[in-house]
């Protein structure tokens, strides 16, 4: 048996003690989730709570049908959608608030701008995509969870996540190119014919 | 590279938020103040809410619901189920000597009559008026079950004494194959 489900087996008999370990493992991601989504440190940290509350309360009814992360991200998520179902004028998008709060911490070397302004696009650019899309994005590639398990959060299918993954690419890449081209417009010097540089 | 594996890579390795200092120290003391929802059935979480002992003012107050709530569904049972089953011997003696005793089986409630050797003398009186095919019979409805048809007849009989008395009856439906 598995390290987390001899916890989750101790927890569901009220042992704090593995409650607190478990929680251990798993705040950090689910901060992290709620924390890209919602923008707010403040709002993140409260659905953090707000779901992890949730999960002790309803410890009993996870029947271990799939993974334990996974059920914890299907009730953070649920968390989400319910926030900003009551809060929708709080839905703020600070991406490049936390994007910049992060790279800064560990500047790259001058040839690794490129990739950062790139990664600083996409970011921007998911933040903007529709709630379905971002979550598949959000879940997939920045939580990391596998197709499957992305799938049982979100409550669809696995080919929907998957057609929702390459529809997401297809709009990035479109909207990355769109930007570079603005991006060497804006470099381009304009030279009056016959005016000496 | 293919632009949609690099923007692939560049989604997967998107840096993480890193969780503020006091979050810990806040969801633990969520787990210290809970009672985690552990595995008990319905009856453990009613009698002891708290998970250990059990609580005696919630057996008394179950005590009391039971006695309310069962005292008068009891008593509305026992006058449902005020009931005569009557039994009856009919003996038939044929041609040739032959005797053959028909049992009967009436079930009728006690709220026409006055004790169980009335119910079975007006009974009695009603099936000897039967036979001597001194009643009055009206049709009610058709009724079939386990796909067998009967009718229902209302049977009514004028007693000795003058009291009129009915009974519903059933009778199967004779087929084209019985006959």
């Amino acid at each position: 048996m598995s390290q987390v489900k001899k916890l989750l087996k101790r927890a569901r008999k009220a042992d704090t003690n593995a409650a607190s370990q478990l929680l251990t493992v798993y705040y950090e991601d689910i901060y992290s989730y709620l924390r890209r989504l919602c923008g707010s440190q403040t709002d993140a940290e409260d659905l953090t709570q707000q779901t992890f509350l949730k999960v002790w309360s309803s410890l009993d009814r996870f029947k271990g049908r799939s993974r334990f992360s996974t059920w914890l991200y299907r009730i953070a998520y649920n968390c989400y959608i319910d926030w900003r179902r009551k809060n929708p004028g709080n839905v703020q998008s600070n991406t490049d608030q936390w994007w910049h709060e992060c790279t800064d911490n560990n500047p790259g070397p001058v040839e690794g701008f490129a990739r950062h302004q790139l990664s600083r696009q996409l970011y921007e650019a998911v933040d903007r995509l529709d709630e379905d899309k971002k979550q598949t994005v959000h879940l997939h590639y920045y939580q990391g969870l596998s197709l499957r398990e992305t799938a049982k959060v979100l409550g669809v299918a696995t080919s929907t996540v998957k057609y929702r993954l390459r529809e997401v690419l297809r709009i990035l890449r479109i909207r990355i190119d769109a930007e570079a081209n603005e991006f060497d417009l804006r470099q381009t010097i304009p030279v009056a014919k016959g005016e000496p540089i | 590279m293919n632009a949609e594996k690099r923007i692939g890579q560049c989604l997967r390795s998107a840096p993480k938020p890193s969780a503020p200092d006091g979050l810990m120290n806040r969801l633990q003391a969520d787990v210290s103040a809970l009672d985690i929802n552990a595995q008990r059935s319905a009856l453990q979480r009613w009698f002891a809410p708290t998970g250990g002992r059990i609580s005696r003012w919630r057996v008394a107050t179950a005590a009391a619901i039971a006695v309310a709530v069962l005292l008068p569904l009891s008593y509305g049972a026992d006058k449902l189920m005020k009931l005569y089953h009557i039994r009856f011997e009919s003996k038939q003696v044929s041609d040739d000597g032959t005797v053959t005793t028909t049992t009967t089986e009436v079930t009728v409630s006690r709220d026409f009559f006055a004790d169980e050797e009335e119910a079975r003398r007006v009974l009695q009186e009603t099936q000897e008026l039967k036979k001597a095919g001194k009643y009055e019979r009206t049709f009610l409805k058709e009724i079939e079950r386990n796909g067998v048809k009967s009718h229902m007849y209302m049977y009514r009989y004028t007693l000795s004494n003058g009291r009129v008395v009915g009974f519903a009856e059933s009778e199967r439906v004779k087929d084209e194959e019985d006959r």
